[in-house]
């Protein structure tokens, strides 16, 4: 169990990295916002869970106070134990009154809809 | 796309894609130069942007006289504590301003136009909060004067309601209850709109004025004031960390809603509903509150949004909102005055979420959306990214956030930071009065660094979009 826990840890703590400076001068081309996925019932009751619990410190997503969650995959077992609190970390618990293992869930399957398509 | 080119003649020129920001004819001095090029801003798909107007200092609001000519208002104070007059001027189709009115007790936060004058929230740093009407000749009067502004937050707004009252936010005196050592009128606290009943819950810093004393400080109270169990402070109106509304003509004001630290941006939906944006509190200070977000809230008339002591229907002592390390903050209250509601939506923490707008045209988009202005970081923060700098959209009944207008590129934060000229610091975003373009209200460029904030003069921006198809 502590080495599961450790690699989940190693895992989250990897999707932190920052992200690789823009150019400057002129700056980068705008293409457009990328149009919203459709969500299926599952993804978007994990959106509305998602924007209710997580966009504080995840804003829209992308990181802020907490780690950007939209670039690299996270397997529902690391975003379970990190929601619970069993990974080290400054990312304060809920418990299962503040969000069920059902929303938790959902989430994961959100987060995976909205990652870019590589 | 097309750029626009704002030269100093002030003259339009359609030429590429990029603007050159420079001081028009006959204006002040540039203190930094500033480039907006549209094609450093991401939109959806269907929708472009262009500038009005630039060379803006320390812009905080715009809106439309009834022939739907814009005004913007220019604070004339910005964070770092740098004055300058604050200013309500015209925006012609040239991007050139002239001066409608000035004023000396900035910031000015907002105007609205109704009933053929402008109304203006004067934040009041020198003189207290007020609520002006400006007519277009200039002349000014005063319909609530008075308001308590000499403390972290201002007075905001303002919007004319469907029942011919003008509607202002006041914020409050402190970040989260108590009077910090460094208040530059440590005698100015926070007064509760309705009696409050404290916890009597102190707390101890160094007395600036004795270096080697200690003083007590307890909420709603003076600097170095303690406070009881069981102390009542006594309610009144006008009151700090609230919504009030005053009659168009002047008059006494009357209490909306209260318990909102800082409501910086009213609307009110196509529907008549009034929704604020409160900017939550920071990790400061002697009663420092980690990761509090911003809200979007609908006013419901007299209830009570939980500040100090409940911050998005939250109470704030859960450990969430502990300092890492640290114990989370104690009530305040001994018992809550009202039973906070829950946000519409929940912004980014240090987002700065600021000014908004509801879309009312099908021909732009989202009807009954909110559209919200992200002025960003403004303090040092432990954030693992910057948050704000863009605007985004908000579906009030599902609290949805999608972005709207973000820069181009794989990194967050202003232009001025991350490179490209796209947005600085949003403020504001309001809708003509076709409801066919959304403005936004680009503060300009503010560096936060250790030594502190440095807004630079003549870098505010005026932005509009537009869909496409709409054109």
């Amino acid at each position: 169990m502590r080495a599961l826990l450790l690699l989940l840890a190693a895992s989250l703590a990897s999707a932190c990295g920052s992200a690789p400076p823009s150019a400057r001068g002129g700056g980068p081309r705008a293409s457009a916002l990328p149009t919203p996925d459709v969500l299926g019932p599952r993804e978007r009751k994990g959106q509305f869970a998602f924007m209710h619990t997580c966009n504080p410190c995840h804003p829209q997503a992308g990181g802020g106070l907490g780690a950007p969650l939209d670039t690299k995959p996270f397997p529902l077992p690391a975003i379970r134990a990190k929601v619970r609190g069993l990974v080290p970390g400054d990312m304060p618990k809920f418990s299962e009154i503040e969000i069920s293992d059902d929303d938790v869930d959902a989430i994961s399957a959100y987060l995976k809809a909205i990652r870019p398509k590589i | 796309m097309k750029r626009v080119l704002l030269g100093g003649m002030g003259s339009l020129l359609l030429i590429s894609s990029c603007s050159r920001v420079r001081p028009p004819a006959g204006g002040h001095d540039i203190a930094a130069p500033r480039t907006a090029d549209i094609e450093n801003v991401r939109l959806p798909a269907g929708y472009r942007i262009e500038v009005v107007a630039s060379t803006l200092t320390f812009p905080s609001g715009v809106t439309f006289d009834d022939i739907g000519e814009p005004f913007v208002v220019e604070a004339g104070l910005s964070h770092g504590e740098r004055f300058v007059p604050p200013r309500l001027v015209r925006v012609a189709p040239d991007g050139t301003t002239t001066q409608v009115a000035a004023g000396k007790n900035g910031p000015w936060n907002g105007v609205t136009f109704a009933r053929g004058s402008f109304f203006v929230a004067e934040g009041g740093e020198k003189e207290g909060g007020r609520i002006l009407r400006i007519d277009r000749d200039g002349t000014t009067k005063t319909l609530i004067e008075g308001l308590p502004s000499f403390g972290d937050h201002h007075t905001t707004g303002p919007v004319v309601g469907p029942d011919g009252f003008v509607y202002f936010g006041q914020g409050t005196a402190t970040n989260s209850g108590v009077v910090e050592k460094d208040a530059q009128h440590p005698e100015f606290h926070d007064v509760p709109c309705r009696d409050v009943t404290l916890a009597g819950v102190n707390f101890d810093s160094a007395d600036p004025g004795k270096p080697e004393a200690h003083v007590t400080t307890g909420a709603f109270l003076p600097f170095g004031q303690r406070g009881e169990k069981g102390q009542v402070i006594p309610g009144r109106v006008p009151c700090s960390g609230a919504i009030l509304k005053v009659p168009i003509d002047g008059g006494a004001a009357q209490l909306v809603a209260w318990g909102l630290r800082n409501p910086f941006g009213l609307a009110f939906a196509p529907d008549g509903r009034l929704f604020v944006t409160e900017n939550g509190p920071a990790v400061r200070g002697s009663r420092p509150i980690w990761g509090a977000a911003d809200y979007l809230w609908e006013i419901q008339n007299g209830s009570w949004y939980g500040w100090p002591d409940f911050l998005g229907g939250e109470p704030v002592n859960k450990k969430r909102f502990a300092v890492p390390g640290k114990e989370a903050p104690a009530f305040l209250l001994d018992h809550a005055p009202g039973t906070p509601p829950m946000p519409n939506a929940y912004f980014g923490v240090a987002s700065s979420s600021s000014g908004l707008d509801f879309s009312r045209n099908a021909a732009f988009g989202h009807q009954g959306h909110a559209f919200v202005a992200q002025f960003g970081d403004a303090e040092s923060t432990t954030a693992k990214a910057p948050v704000g700098f863009k605007v985004v959209r908000v579906d009030p009944k599902t609290g949805v956030i999608a972005d709207f207008a973000v820069n181009a590129g794989d990194k967050s934060g202003p232009a001025s930071k991350v490179g490209g000229n796209g947005l600085e610091r949003p403020v504001a975003c309001r809708f003509d009065p076709k409801g066919t373009a959304l403005y936004v209200v680009d503060y300009g460029v503010m560096s936060v660094t250790d030594k502190g904030l440095t807004p630079m003069e003549s870098t505010g921006v005026l932005w509009k979009i537009t869909r496409e198809r709409a054109q």
